[in-house]
């Protein structure tokens, strides 16, 4: 195949850039490389499928992110659990017990991306507990009040959207279904922590209202910090963005949180920590101030405030639990043998 | 030159061994011969301890203030630090119980209990979150606490329907304290394992499918819910059961763990017959539909191997207000938040 007949496929193709027909021309003219046609494939909006052929570093970059965005999706579950027995109205509770379910069903949407790649889900769970995999930075920060959980939803949850819209656009298909799912989740996530802190903010009383400012002033950098460093000292990202695997960059949508976020705080009526803060008509965007960046780089480096909790919440969930999930494979293996050997429990 | 031991002797019975002095001698056998000769000639004691010098190690006479210093500083630890009221200071007074589970009608206790067993269930099921065998059990334990979490809510309602109190469902959670609960004792209980919570789900959910059945054709505003309910419950039932089967023939460890979490939890089925004699609206019925959820949960028991420990007689009742250290506990984190903040809008 060549570069002319890669721009004749349409946008979002779900053929494979290496089909056996193509494959065949490929050999045949002996012009382009394999990850040439593959890159671009990717550069004119086709979709990769987890039966196609990839280059090697397409894959293991798509597992990286893919599994430590899964991660990111249960270690988050922890800041927000840690409210649901106290949550102060039965349906709040409801709407936190589900909102937290969703996060779980996230992550299991992304770990089965990952194994669509060869990953393993125990493997990317071990190298979590282990340290050697990453997560967000944001959920080392610990919830400290009621009002952390309104907050986690408008702000963590409104800057993994933005992220994650993008996301439905890239080149991995798996990938790009789990997104589409996951936004559709996670736009009653960020409404609902919206919509508890206005309520709060508005109709409640003095002593709630000083509980969501403090909430806020303690997670607004922790969430500009989600977008990850600025571009200038982000790796990785030309190619990736080159993939198709990241979409846009992460000072970009970082812009873009910032501009929505400061709109709706006025509508709720809090003050965001940051005395810089204001609208540049010529921009088109607000000024703001950067979050503490060698902070960022220590929680990353695993000397955040929670790391070590998280990771201990989650070599307990495994350890404590390891022979249940030892009996469900014992049994499954017992329910194997009578079936081959005795006709009466097949 | 034999070794040196300490003679001590009791005087006579209920008197601490005193300590009388020393004697020389190769073994104990001698020395014990020699302290009674010289020590108890005119019956003294009726025991004596010998013990080797050597093996005696006091505190250095030097470092002995830092060791009792602090014991100066407890005058808590003596009775005369107590004082008593004189004769004629006496209290006259006495306090007043108000026992509400007496006030309320049959009807309404009786969906009362079933909503406060929802409600801490659902409590005890949010527990799990994060600490689940797998991703797919966390789902699974949210969506059976979302289940019992919207029971609870629909039967405070139909309490406060039965007999118009001027309580919403919220109030009845988070105003009353826990001597006021009146749920089943063993929802309470703390679910230490996934053995506990399975064996738990068994036995409250086949317990309330029925309830619910039995219930449904003897009131009319609640066979809607009933309907939607029933089925949703044999979800909760199925997964307990798949569950049962395979801890209690998967692998040695987890039959022994299912096995003694049963034990424990067995003796409080008593409870539930003692409330279904105590509360059957439906007496018209046959016997085998009152009774069905128990002979369906033994008959399982029974089929994957686990011994069911006997009932007691007598057995103090949770719907009676006989609770457990853990009920106060648990309900003070549930309104923690709720009770800080008075007059709070959620
Ligand atoms: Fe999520
Ligand atoms: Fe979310």
């Amino acid at each position: 195949m060549t570069i002319n007949q890669l721009s004749n496929l349409p946008n979002k193709s779900v053929m494979s850039p290496l089909d056996e027909p193509s494959m065949a021309n490929v050999s045949d003219i002996q012009i382009q490389s394999k990850e040439d046609v593959f890159d671009a494939y990717v550069a004119h909006g086709g979709r990769v499928e987890a039966s196609h052929w990839m280059p090697d570093a397409y894959r293991k970059t798509l597992i990286r992110q893919v599994s430590q965005h899964a991660h990111s999706e249960i270690v988050g579950m922890l800041p927000e659990a840690n409210w649901l027995i106290s949550a102060p109205s039965l349906e709040r509770k409801q709407i936190l017990i589900a909102k937290v379910q969703d996060e779980a069903g996230h992550g299991l949407y992304l770990y089965s991306v990952a194994e669509t790649l060869g990953a393993k889900r125990k493997d990317l769970t071990d190298a979590l507990i282990d340290g050697r995999a990453k997560y967000s930075s944001v959920f080392n920060y610990p919830s400290l009040t009621w009002a952390d959980v309104g907050t986690i939803g408008w702000l963590v949850d409104g800057a993994a959207i933005l992220n994650q819209v993008t996301l439905c656009e890239t080149s991995y298909g798996p990938y790009a279904r789990a997104m589409i799912r996951i936004c559709r989740e996670e736009s009653f996530h960020q409404r609902q922590g919206f919509e508890a802190l206005y309520r709060m903010f508005a109709e409640g009383t003095d002593a709630q209202r000083s509980m969501i400012q403090d909430s806020i002033n303690r997670w607004w950098a922790p969430s500009l910090m989600m977008f990850g460093p600025p571009d200038t000292d982000s790796n990785n990202s030309a190619q990736s963005m080159k993939w198709g695997i990241k979409i846009k960059t992460n000072d970009t949508l970082r812009q873009e949180f910032v501009n929505t976020i400061a709109k709706q705080s006025r509508i709720i009526g809090v003050t965001i920590p940051d005395p810089s803060l204001k609208w540049c008509p010529v921009s088109g965007n607000y000024v703001f101030t950067q979050p503490d960046w060698e902070e960022f780089y220590e929680v990353i480096g695993g000397r955040g405030m929670c790391n070590q909790d998280r990771l201990e919440n989650i070599r307990r969930a495994r350890d404590d639990n390891e022979w249940v999930m030892d009996a469900a494979e014992k049994y499954e293996a017992q329910q194997g043998n009578y079936a081959a050997g005795d006709p009466n429990h097949a | 030159m034999p070794e040196l031991w300490e003679v001590f002797i009791r005087p006579k019975n209920g008197i601490d061994f005193r300590h009388c002095g020393s004697v020389r001698a190769a073994d104990p056998e001698l020395a014990l011969q020699a302290a009674r000769d010289l020590y108890t000639r005119r019956q003294e004691a009726i025991a004596i301890w010998v013990v080797k010098s050597k093996n005696i190690h006091a505190l250095d006479p030097d470092i002995r203030d830092v060791y009792f210093a602090s014991a100066d500083e407890h005058p808590e630890r003596y009775a005369g630090y107590y004082s008593l009221p004189e004769a004629s200071k006496i209290s006259r007074r006495t306090a007043v119980l108000e026992d509400k589970k007496n006030q309320l009608p049959k009807s309404a206790a009786f969906t009362l209990t079933l909503a406060d067993s929802c409600f801490i269930q659902t409590q005890r099921l949010c527990q799990w979150c994060g600490q689940a065998p797998s991703l797919e059990e966390e789902m699974a334990i949210s969506n059976i606490a979302l289940d019992t979490l919207s029971y609870a809510r629909y039967l405070y309602q139909e309490t406060i329907n039965r007999v118009e109190l001027p309580e919403t469902p919220d109030t009845l959670v988070f105003k009353r304290d826990a001597r006021q609960y009146r749920n089943f004792r063993f929802i309470e209980l703390p679910q230490y394992s996934f053995a506990d919570l399975v064996l738990r789900n068994l036995i409250f959910s086949s317990f309330l499918q029925n309830m619910f059945q039995r219930n449904k054709i003897a009131d009319e505003k609640f066979y809607s819910f009933s309907e939607k309910a029933i089925v949703e419950i044999q979800y909760h039932v199925d997964h307990a059961h798949n569950w049962i089967r395979r801890l209690s023939v998967g692998t040695a460890i987890a039959k022994q763990r299912i096995q003694s979490a049963l034990d424990i939890v067995w003796p409080h089925t008593r409870e539930l017959s003692l409330f279904s004699e105590e509360f059957d609206v439906t007496d018209h019925l046959q016997s085998q539909t009152r009774c069905s959820w128990h002979h369906r949960a033994t008959d399982l028991l029974r089929e994957v191997g686990l011994a069911l420990p006997s009932l007691p007689d007598r057995y103090r009742c949770g719907y009676d207000g006989y609770h457990t250290e853990h009920l106060g506990r648990l309900i003070s984190e549930t309104q923690s938040v709720y009770r800080e903040f008075p007059g709070g809008i959620w």
